[in-house]
């Protein structure tokens, strides 16, 4: 039997000190010793406590629940009555949680709000990207060069690497079926034309995705929550000229690049398989390139400069929609590169149906 | 008040962060149940003295004890083990509460009780809604931090810092943001909970009324010498220091109150 816990008939008694070393061992005992479901009502006398602490005073007060207790000197007493009475007086507040309907109105109404708050901000970037093209002059120059760098130059080593390691992959998958029919050389072909027309501009703008984008949405996220985009409205400077066209010029310059640098490094990555299978690099890069017309190569480059758009304006438009709160900016990156990705993915598909129709 | 043991003490601490040392060779003490403030000019370096005394910072030099333990030491580190041993022994409240946001408030002051106690859960529940019972807020237990005033989040922030019973409180900046009334709340609850648990309390404030209410002493901070400038009861402080900083800082507050 443990120090602290005696059993006398239908009575335990508690002695010694009750604190939150002893507690977990002698209340075990306690319940173990007496089942609360039995019919009759045991004492639970703590006359010899000499101390106890916060963990002693909540064990008394949870037995006091099951037991009868006795034998509380004065100040216990006083304490466990005040718990007491006021955990059956106090009205346990909940907070407002909305009921079915609430909630489906309320869903309906920030659906709208949210696609309000899309038209606004897209409309407002159309009208400032557009007046800072005009007057190029009036653009933060250093801004515009810092994003630059962080979006275009700071990417390239990642997208040298995907794009090549892609075009390795690509073709030599490809190389096992086309061998079958002794056209082991038209790996060439397929990598040029799949990489330079489709696969370089993509992975380019989903590694933007996950860099810059992210980063936009942290960044403004932040000033969001410091307040620093109040301070620029009450200071007369619209924030999204300020913040988000920069951005967006930026990265709608910077993605054709990284889109160029990715068909080199995917074609490249193409070759070593070409290679290997015992062609010249002169015949693997005249076959890459043979399929690829000026169309496929300048059409790439379009979408890459509206990819860098679509990018850069989604990671602007959820750092302003951070809310309050440690996770806000977190959940206001992840969506961003969520959203970016879809939006990407969906203009793509926009893309290729509009240049089949053009016949491009 | 009369203090029998001291429940910190400091003894030639320097402090500072990166290099740099901010307040060097300071000694005092903090006795059961005292209520001492911090005090000093801006950029003095009264809340980098707490982040070393709460353990954010290692010391300088010099040495800070718990009791009889010793909790830092810059000549010798010590294990980790005790270091988290006396972290346990102590509560903390910033000066933004720091609660946890995605935790309601019970489960704020459960944390540390679930953590460091091996109590059953119903006793671990009943243990924390004591808590926050001895700042007013059982009501409340079910509400996240995003969803209580600012007053409401410091008080849920004390009850998390008195879950397990701490010998001593650090508490910055406790009136900051306040109104004057949940200010003197405030005050009182701290009053309260040291009458209840005769426990210390170390506070950086910069709020005359708070200061003169609840501290029991006052240790001012000198941002030029880097060391103790003055100490003693807050109005032994106001009356007859004779440090011309020390005076005008009481006594800007007495010009105000005379408006």
């Amino acid at each position: 039997m443990a120090d602290g816990f005696r059993v006398d008939g239908n009575r335990v008694i508690l002695s010694g000190s009750l604190d939150a070393d002893t507690v977990p061992g002698i209340y075990s005992q306690v319940i173990k010793a007496f089942p609360a479901d039995t019919q009759i009502v045991h004492e639970v006398d703590v006359s010899s406590v000499d101390f106890y602490d916060s963990a002693g005073l909540a064990m008394v007060s949870g037995l006091s629940d099951k037991y009868r207790v006795v034998g509380a000197g004065p100040e216990m007493t006083k304490e466990l009555d005040s718990f007491a009475g006021k955990k059956k007086s106090a009205v346990l507040q909940v907070p407002p949680r909305p009921g079915f309907f609430e909630s489906v109105g309320r869903m309906t109404a920030s659906g709208a709000a949210g696609i309000r708050g899309i038209l606004n901000f897209t409309g407002e970037s159309v009208f400032h990207c557009t007046d800072a093209l005009l007057h190029f002059g009036s653009l933060s120059r250093r801004e515009f060069m810092r994003v630059f760098e962080a979006s275009a130059a700071d990417a390239v080593p990642v997208v040298a690497l995907i794009s090549f390691l892609l075009g390795l992959i690509l073709a030599f998958q490809s190389a096992i079926p086309l061998g079958m029919f002794g056209a082991e050389i038209y790996v060439a072909n397929l990598i040029g034309i799949s990489i330079i027309r489709e696969l370089g501009t993509l992975v380019a703008a989903i590694v933007m995705a996950g860099r810059t984008s992210s980063s936009f949405a942290a960044e403004i996220g932040t000033m969001m929550v410091n307040e620093e985009i109040s301070a620029l409205k009450t200071m007369g400077i619209n924030p999204v000229r300020y913040l988000v066209v920069p951005r967006i010029l930026a990265s709608a310059a910077a993605l054709p690049m990284l889109s160029v640098f990715a068909d080199l490094c995917g074609v490249a990555g193409g070759s070593f398989v070409v290679i290997s299978l015992g062609y010249s690099f002169r015949s693997y890069c005249m076959h890459a390139v043979s399929f690829v017309g000026a169309s496929d190569f300048l059409g790439s480059l379009f979408k890459a400069a509206v990819f860098g758009v679509i990018v850069a304006a989604v990671g602007c438009f959820r750092g302003f929609q951070t809310g309050f709160g440690a996770d806000a900016v977190g959940r206001s990156v992840t969506s961003a590169v969520v959203s970016a990705i879809v939006a990407v993915a969906f203009a793509d598909g926009i893309f290729a149906v509009v240049f089949f129709c053009l016949g491009i | 008040m009369e203090h029998s043991s001291s429940v910190l003490r400091v003894e030639n601490l320097s402090v500072g962060y990166d290099g740099k040392v901010i307040l060097r060779n300071l000694n005092f003490s903090v006795g059961t149940g005292e209520i001492v403030v911090l005090l000093g000019s801006s950029g003095c370096g009264k809340s980098t003295l707490l982040r070393h005394l709460i353990g954010l910072l290692p010391p300088l030099s010099g040495r800070i004890l718990f009791g009889d333990r010793v909790f830092a030491d810059a000549q010798n580190p010590g294990s980790e083990e005790e270091r988290d041993n006396v972290l346990r022994r102590i509560g903390v409240m910033f000066q933004s509460g720091a609660l946890f946001g995605a935790m309601t408030l019970l489960e704020n002051v459960l944390l540390p009780i679930r953590e460091f106690t091996d109590l059953p859960h119903d006793l671990a529940v009943i243990c924390a809604e004591m808590k926050l019972d001895s700042v007013g807020l059982l009501e409340y237990a079910h509400y996240f931090p995003s969803e209580i005033s600012g007053g409401m989040q410091k008080r849920a922030a004390i009850a998390r810092a008195i879950a397990l019973d701490p010998k001593i409180l650090f508490l910055d900046e406790p009136s900051a943001g306040l109104d004057p009334v949940t200010s003197d709340a405030l005050d009182r609850l701290i009053l309260s909970i040291r009458g209840k648990y005769g426990t210390s309390v170390v506070m950086v404030s910069h709020e005359l009324a708070s200061i003169f209410s609840i501290a029991d002493r006052a240790i001012f901070l000198d941002k030029k010498t880097g060391g103790i400038l003055d100490e003693g009861s807050p109005e032994s402080l106001r009356d007859r220091s004779v440090h011309p900083e020390v005076a005008a800082f009481f006594n800007r507050g007495n010009s105000q109150k005379g408006r």
